[in-house]
């Protein structure tokens, strides 16, 4: 690996930051102290419509094209495209030992009051202050869904299809890295919840770096 | 429970439109021809940017014991509103009534043009195509609006092991209904699902029978 790092900085634990990945830039998401979720948005730099759309990537990672077979599911996210109607690729997935996580809700003001916490800190408060600088609110993200790296969350394969979260399996210095096929606005969120499993109970830092090929 | 019929509509199959429900009322969808999929998501009525987010409902469901992906009993609009736009009141077969193994319905994305790139067969119509016209009814763009993320009635697909999508053929049959009550105006906007490639219309596309409803008796 001959890329070098041209931005290296912590999200500290239960805040949000937002940031510019460019083409070709790769994006290393790490646990700097381990099991601790990290919500991610994406926007087109150039256009903030065009958002990440995180479900749509799980089915579209699994239904490749035949010769290319299968390079993602739900739970291991292989692409990461854009919401209709512009279905481009944004990110593509270049290193995830690990391999957990969920495509799926952040959490917010309602999850905290459905978990006897009303008033906690959410996902929801980390994304609205991230996005502030680029003149995005809350309002203008069609979809809560988001790509939470490190979550340990499995949906019943029958029944009502209900959710169960276990604490992550990352350890300190497990990460998951993109290389970014488009101009991205990045939103990242080290998960405040300390209510569930989610995040083994406890809030930690997440690491972020930005790599580039000299 | 309302019992006025006083909207009664067929849909045709590989279509798309919006109908108008007033908090209070019941908006019905009828399987009068059986196993056909109705993809739906719904707006405040009063701002277009309040939508449904149903993988968030969800999830929400889930905590309170109400439903999952596969299953909801109420629908959350998306962060930061949170309100409850509608209540499933009555579900003939995400009740467990027609048997099988889940609940019977999907909250996933709607097929678009894309996946049918992939699956190898470009051009075929989507709903994609059918909630674009929709939303045209309205005078909003797709770039505008919502989460392709729905509530899809009838449709029997779920997350796998592996975290891949299954599908089986709806349990519904002919004759089956699910029941919303509306918490607030909104407006349904509905694709009769076009697909014929898989189980989820049991490999053929058919007409949807949708109605509004209400009245105190």
């Amino acid at each position: 690996m001959s890329a070098s790092v041209i931005s290296d900085f912590i999200v500290p634990k239960s805040s949000g930051k937002a940031f510019k990945v460019n083409k070709g830039q790769s994006l290393r998401v790490i646990e700097c102290e381990g099991k601790q979720v990290a919500g991610l948005m994406f926007f087109n730099a150039h256009n903030f419509k065009e958002q990440f759309m995180a479900e749509f990537s799980g089915g579209l990672s699994y239904f490749q094209p035949p010769d290319l077979g299968r390079i993602g599911s739900h739970y291991r996210l292989g692409e990461l495209y854009s919401k209709v109607p512009y279905e481009n690729l944004m990110l593509r997935v270049t290193d995830n030992k690990i391999g957990d996580h969920f495509l799926g809700t952040h959490c917010t003001k309602k999850t905290m009051e459905i978990l006897q916490a009303p008033g906690h800190r959410s996902c929801s408060d980390n994304f609205a202050e991230a996005l502030r600088e680029y003149g995005l609110q809350l309002e203008d993200i069609y979809s809560p869904s988001v790509l939470n790296a490190f979550a340990n969350i499995t949906i019943d394969q029958k029944g009502d299809g209900s959710i169960q979260v276990k604490p992550p399996r990352s350890e300190r210095g497990d990460y998951i890295e993109f290389q970014a096929e488009m101009d991205v606005l990045v939103a990242v969120s080290a998960c405040p919840d300390d209510q569930s499993a989610i995040n083994d109970h406890v809030c930690k830092a997440i690491k972020i770096q930005i790599l580039e090929e000299p | 429970m309302p019992s006025n019929v006083v909207k009664d509509i067929v849909i045709p199959k590989c279509s798309g439109k919006t109908m108008k429900v007033e908090k209070g009322q019941v908006f019905r969808v009828i399987a009068h021809e059986g196993k056909q999929v109705a993809d739906l998501t719904f707006l405040n009525a009063h701002n277009f940017k309040e939508h449904f987010a149903a993988e968030h409902s969800a999830v929400l469901n889930s905590m309170q014991g109400t439903g999952g992906y596969y299953r909801i009993t109420k629908l959350y609009s998306k962060p930061p509103y949170e309100n409850v736009m509608a209540t499933v009141i009555s579900d003939s077969v995400g009740n467990g009534a027609r048997g099988g193994e889940r609940a019977g319905h999907f909250m996933m994305c709607h097929c678009s043009n894309r996946l049918l790139n992939h699956l190898g067969m470009p051009g075929t119509r989507t709903c994609s195509d059918n909630f674009a016209d929709a939303f045209k009814e309205i005078g909003l763009n797709q770039e505008d609006t919502y989460d392709e993320t729905i509530f899809n009635v009838w449709m029997q697909s779920w997350i796998g092991e592996d975290g891949g999508m299954c599908s089986a053929q709806p349990l519904a049959e002919i004759g089956d209904t699910i029941d919303f009550l509306a918490e607030m105006d909104i407006i349904a906007v509905i694709s009769v699902c076009p697909d014929e490639t898989s189980p989820c219309n049991d490999f053929k596309a058919k007409s949807l029978r949708f109605q509004v409803l209400e009245g105190e008796e």
